[in-house]
């Protein structure tokens, strides 16, 4: 039972950190990237590159990851985002030929690192982190185990409390709002939008190279499923909301555990579907979110 | 008329680029009639699998290829509708990612139900009962249905949910009835798809569908555009054309395809029938 909870907790740390940069860029700039798994998977392939001869210490590796998630989803705004936005004055449609543009990096990633390891399945370094097991109490806790856990907790709450509290987030929730009256405050859309997507990167590397040493596994589709689990914690949570999004994130986590101890491993994925169409009927506002402006 | 008979040869000499061309239409269409109807839905790649393994299941067990693929047809339909009725009032983002997820789920269930779906291996030797004509005169009736959905009152008013919503039901057009028969529709033209896919080249897998088709699909209609139904076919040709003309890129070809679907979305909006009808305006001003 309580290496079960333990489980659960460890899925909904990677499944925040991996939301979290998600429900920003949608809540923020409604851009739902569809290139996010991608950029997920691209992170843990790149601490597999430089781990590939030489060990590294996690803590090289992680940094690392963050830097290429951050500067990837940054591209893609400089380079894809940014240009559609200034061409299309139509809100609705400059957010259809964003998501197609995600669609479309996502695939240039996932088609280099399916050339590069030729489908082999690859792994970073087991050096970069020597798992221990450690006996709490009779319950049997690995060092990995504990370090995604406090990171995903560390970091979102780091940013719940940045866009709560800080300038730049008081922008962010401001943009959220209407971006029409934060041009006139002197507030650069543009640079904000780099800001979010930088961070969500980053937060997507860290979730990377965290699940890639925890599973000692990387393939070029192992963001499908996390894009999926992150739509209904989302759903969940609320568009752009991130103790919304972490909320979410455990409750799904724990709602799939139970599945998995109780029936197949089937059911499991279906839950994350069914939680979408259940709760776009039912409450397609979210469960925590309370007012349409809060959405950052 | 030799020059349709060069052609003709032509095309016989790459047949199967050719079928897959036709049965790639419908595809393509089933994003199209979305977009027209101003939703964003990637729900006619889900049915294009579920279409797909509903034809050859049934051909399989002896069923007649009409029979089989109006099933398949009937079958999505029926689930187009179901999921319609849910997601026919949300805004075009939350669509997308809710279409998105039934993709994924498809495609679970497609390689966890084994006795039906063969797992993730998929079902082969499934009977070759479509015929390249066969398959044509689908997609010209498809691209008929298509086209007359630009015209008279319901053309005008698919224009008017599209454009603005709140204008078209100020004018009495029930946006979210007309949402969700344009939703049937794509998931109809998806399992078309699919079907004759299916039945033209008899093995079908998992691994066919799923994110790499959605950015086939997606290739297609943004490159062709969406505003006529010629601009879906001329993408379906090129996409499925593209590894013949791409062949010097070798395994990089879907990161040129993906680099493509970027470039296009950016600085060509609108694809091909946006540059041909402004170049054509061009021409009828200046003469």
């Amino acid at each position: 039972m309580a290496s079960n909870v333990l489980n659960a907790v460890v899925l909904g740390s990677v499944y925040t950190l991996f939301a979290l940069g998600l429900t920003l860029a949608w809540g923020v700039l409604n851009v739902l990237n569809l290139a996010h798994g991608a950029i997920f998977m691209f992170s843990a392939f790149c601490g597999y590159l430089i781990t590939q001869h030489h060990a590294l210490s996690i803590w090289i590796v992680l940094p690392a990851g963050m830097l290429v998630g951050g500067l990837i989803a940054a591209a893609l705004e400089v380079l894809a985002f940014a240009p559609i936005r200034k061409r299309n004055p139509d809100a609705t449609e400059a957010e259809m030929a964003m998501l197609i543009a995600s669609v479309g990096a996502g695939a240039i990633l996932v088609a280099v690192v399916q050339n590069v390891t030729h489908n082999e399945p690859k792994g970073i370094n087991d050096a970069t982190f020597p798992v221990h097991n450690y006996d709490i109490l009779g319950l049997e806790v690995s060092n990995i185990k504990l370090l995604i856990i406090v990171l995903a907790i560390v970091l979102s709450v780091a940013l719940a409390l940045f866009v709560q509290r800080s300038r730049v987030g008081r922008a962010l929730r401001a943009l959220s709002h209407d971006p029409y009256t934060c041009g006139l405050l002197g507030i650069s859309a543009n640079r904000l939008a780099l800001t979010t997507l930088f961070v969500g990167g980053a937060l997507a590397g860290v979730a990377g190279v965290l699940l890639a040493v925890y599973q000692n596994a990387i393939s070029p589709s192992m963001g499908d499923p996390f894009l999926l689990k992150a739509f209904a914690v989302i759903v969940l949570g609320g568009v752009g909301s991130v103790w919304g999004a972490m909320a979410g994130a455990y409750l799904l986590a724990g709602v799939e555990t139970l599945a998995i101890v109780y029936s197949t491993g089937t059911v499991r994925d279906a839950i994350a579907f069914a939680l979408i169409i259940l709760l776009l009927l039912l409450r397609p506002q979210g469960l925590f979110a309370r007012r349409t402006w809060q959405r950052a | 008329m030799t020059v349709l008979a060069s052609l003709g040869g032509w095309f016989s000499e790459n047949e199967a680029l050719t079928q897959s061309s036709f049965a790639a239409c419908m595809l393509a269409f089933s994003v199209m009639v979305a977009l027209r109807a101003g939703m964003f839905s990637f729900a006619g790649v889900a049915f294009w699998a579920v279409g797909g393994y509903t034809a050859a299941v049934l051909v399989q067990h002896g069923w007649p290829t009409v029979a089989a693929v109006a099933a398949a047809i009937v079958l999505s339909a029926a689930l187009s509708l179901l999921i319609g009725l849910v997601l026919g009032r949300l805004r075009a983002v939350y669509m997308a990612m809710a279409t998105f997820a039934l993709v994924m789920i498809v495609r679970v269930i497609a390689v966890s139900w084994e006795s039906v779906t063969g797992g993730s291996t998929g079902l082969y030797a499934i009977p070759n009962t479509v015929t390249t004509t066969g398959v044509a005169v689908v997609a010209a009736v498809s691209a008929v249905i298509v086209a007359l959905l630009d015209r008279g009152v319901i053309g005008r008013s698919l224009a008017a949910v599209r454009t603005d919503e709140t204008l078209a039901a100020a004018n009495g057009i029930d946006v979210v009835r007309h949402r969700i028969a344009i939703f049937v529709l794509s998931g109809a033209f998806g399992a078309l798809s699919g079907a004759m896919n299916a039945l033209l080249f008899n093995t079908l897998s998992p691994d066919q569908g799923g994110f790499p088709l959605i950015l086939d699909a997606m290739t297609m209609v943004v490159l062709g555009g969406a505003a006529a139904w010629w601009g879906p076919v001329i993408g379906a040709f090129v996409v499925i054309w593209l590894p013949e003309i791409l062949a010097f890129t070798g395994d990089w070809r879907a990161v040129v395809q993906g680099a493509l679907v970027v470039l296009v979305v950016v600085y060509v909006p609108g694809g091909i029938v946006a540059v041909v009808r402004r170049v054509r305006a061009l021409v009828v001003t200046t003469t």
